[in-house]
């Protein structure tokens, strides 16, 4: 059984870290891919690259999306990939620091499969990690491969 | 001459015996006797020295009798006096003439038409006044009424003349074809023109209606004329002499005659020009308003955008900053381990603490900005069991101190929920905070109806506050009790105010230092307003 695959949309290069270093701190050591803008997550999945998903053979388990990212917006990417037949069923976690109604409505309404808000303390940080981490990757079961 | 046979029949009886009369002269004394006036003779001294027959009947004394007086012993004063004046201008001016003469007989003033003639002797002396009457009575009677009756009429048309060209309305009468024959003074005034300058004028013959009415005055005129209707309105542009244009009202009506041809037609008008041009004024300024709430409007919606992406960059971009500083003492706090003394170790901890309160600090920041850009659900809300709720969450985020609650039943108001509860929730906090040290702590919601308002509180017999600071408590920061003491963040009693005042109502607070503190707010607007600390 291959390894389940995280993949971390986020731009911010410090919540980057911190999010591994979370993952870290939790002993979740699957592999991380980060696509640091909307454009760059896009390519990963629609992209005819080395590095995409389809030239690996391979989807994450469950994708990370920050709100607000440069080029294409994490609510674009979100909706692109509920679009696509590829990326329909896989599972979106919106990892925002905001709770305002409005990005609440507009994530759910395109689909995302849950909404986490960042806390600035660390340590809620790394327990929101580890029980992200732990619902998703063990307890969650993924939807089957898209033909 | 009303019945000329029985002139003749009374002429019919045999010779009869006047006084003083020769026989030679008999026929014409007879002739005299029966004329079917009065007459009478007098003297130079006014005597009577004849009456006929028909004075007789008149006076009902017989001429013998009445021969040798005066009209002063005859009649009363004031007729006496008028007979002998006229016979004294006969006698002066030596000529015939007709008077009136009046005598009451039988109770009744009679009018007499009299012709009055001297009587000279050989050298054209007047020596003698000799008279005939006629009874004029009913005819002069007629004339009398019919003279009352022309002059009350010529009255009554000067009065309507004086009314109709004094009237604040212009008076214009036309004939049946359409031609000025009756201008006003106050048509002068309105129109510039006088009378004499357009009588006998067609409105088209001079520059008097604005090209563009032209038609549809055209058109009243036909209507008018034709008989289509005996009156109608217009609503015209005149032009004055001048050239000016003035709006008038014409009320306009035909008079027709028997032969159901137009005699004339009559045009009150009224100048409305000024009520124009102000109804043109209201026009103008509430196109202005409506234009200036358009852009304020669309000002406001831009402010209001602003904000929110104000907020959203706060809730976003202020907090990354923040989760690094934490994060990342955290992670030097481990990285070092045992090499950091306990000094540099608490240092670390206090960086992850602050950090953390900053995040506090501005997620209760977004929500005091969101509380005034929320949009209000007002809605049936019952306070009892609202506060209820709040309370037990309250109790249980608060699990240091019990605290007794008591919430008075049936307490409801048109509010909306969301807000009343973040108000609950700000208000309970802070009773449960502040009575961490008491003794025995308690917090009361209650209603009460000062001025007929009801008005709700939350009371607690906590720490309280000093009445002297009691204006800084609704401002956002401002805080009356030091972190070590009590924490917070001086945003709660600031988010109350907003929610009160987003209900229109007010909040005030009592207390003292000590002696526990009560808040009291309504949540609907009232007629007066009650002196509020800014925010």
């Amino acid at each position: 059984m291959t390894q389940k695959i995280i993949m971390l949309v986020e731009d911010n290069p410090d919540d980057e870290e911190l999010t591994l270093l979370a993952l870290e701190k939790n002993r979740i050591l699957n592999e991380v891919v980060v696509a640091r803008d909307g454009a760059e997550a896009l390519e990963m999945f629609y992209g005819d690259g080395p590095d995409t998903f389809s030239a690996r053979g391979t989807m994450p388990a469950v994708v990370l999306l920050d709100l607000n990212l440069p080029k294409v917006s994490g609510l674009e990417v979100l909706q692109r990939i509920r679009r696509e037949a590829s990326t329909r069923m896989l599972p979106v976690v919106i990892l925002t620091s905001s709770k305002e109604d409005k990005d609440l409505i507009e994530s759910y309404a395109h689909g995302c499969n849950s909404y986490v808000r960042k806390p600035v303390d660390f340590e809620a940080f790394v327990q929101a990690t580890r029980e992200l981490g732990f619902y998703w990757l063990l307890l969650n079961e993924a939807p089957p491969r898209t033909p | 001459m009303k019945d000329p046979a029985k002139l003749t029949d009374r002429n019919s009886p045999p010779p009869v015996n006047v006084a003083d009369e020769g026989g030679d002269n008999l026929s014409f004394a007879a002739f005299i006797k029966h004329l079917p006036g009065v007459t009478f003779i007098k003297d130079a001294a006014g005597r009577y020295i004849f009456a006929n027959s028909g004075w007789e009947k008149l006076f009902g004394r017989s001429a013998a009798e009445s021969v040798g007086l005066t009209d002063f012993e005859l009649f009363p004063e004031d007729t006496a006096r008028e007979f002998t004046a006229n016979d004294a201008a006969i006698r002066k001016t030596g000529e015939a003439r007709a008077v009136y003469e009046d005598v009451i007989t039988g109770g009744e003033r009679r009018h007499w038409l009299v012709s009055k003639f001297p009587i000279t002797d050989a050298t054209g002396k007047v020596v003698q006044v000799g008279g005939v009457a006629i009874d004029v009575t009913t005819s002069r009677r007629a004339e009398l009424a019919l003279s009352k009756r022309e002059q009350e009429l010529n009255k009554a048309h000067e009065r309507l003349h004086f009314h109709l060209f004094n009237s604040p309305l212009a008076v214009v009468e036309w004939d049946g074809d359409f031609r000025v024959i009756r201008w006003s003074g106050r048509a002068e005034a309105i129109f510039g023109w006088t009378g004499p300058e357009v009588r006998g004028f067609h409105p088209d013959d001079w520059a008097f209606v604005h090209p563009d009415d032209r038609e549809s005055v055209a058109e009243i005129m036909r209507q008018l004329v034709e008989g289509d209707v005996p009156r109608n309105l217009s609503h015209t542009r005149n032009l004055t002499k001048d050239g000016c244009i003035v709006y008038c009202d014409w009320y306009n009506s035909v008079s027709l005659g028997k032969d159901g041809r137009v005699q004339s037609i009559f045009s009150l008008v009224d100048d409305v020009t000024e009520r124009v041009h102000a109804q043109d004024e209201i026009v103008r300024l509430n196109a202005l308003l409506e234009r200036r709430v358009e852009r304020r409007t669309a000002d406001l919606q831009a402010a209001n955008a602003e904000l929110e992406a104000f907020a959203y960059a706060v809730s976003h971009d202020l907090r990354a900053p923040l989760r690094a500083v934490s994060g990342f003492a955290k992670a030097l706090a481990e990285h070092t381990g045992s090499s950091t003394d306990e000094t540099g170790q608490r240092y670390l901890g206090l960086i992850q603490s602050r950090a953390a309160r900053m995040g506090d600090l501005i997620d209760d920041l977004l929500q005091l900005s969101r509380l005034t850009r929320a949009a209000m659900n007002i809605e049936h809300v019952d306070l009892t069991a609202l506060a209820g709720e709040v309370a037990e969450e309250t109790a249980q985020a608060h699990t240091d101190h019990a605290v007794e609650v008591k919430i008075a039943p049936g307490m409801a108001a048109e509010c909306d929920l969301p807000l009343v509860r973040i108000l609950l929730q700000n208000l309970l906090g802070n009773a449960w905070k502040f009575t961490l040290n008491a003794s025995n702590p308690r917090v009361e919601v209650g209603v009460c109806t000062p001025n007929g308002r009801e008005t709700y509180f939350v009371r607690d017999n906590g720490v309280g506050f000093d009445m002297r600071y009691v204006h800084k408590l609704f401002t956002a920061f401002q805080r009356l009790h030091s972190q070590a003491a009590f924490p917070g963040h001086g945003v709660g009693l600031a988010t109350v105010y907003r929610v009160v005042r987003r209900h229109g109502g007010t909040v005030r607070a009592e207390g003292a230092t000590n002696a526990g503190a009560t808040f009291y707010f309504t949540l609907c607007p009232e007629p007066e307003t009650t002196a509020n600390p800014p925010l």
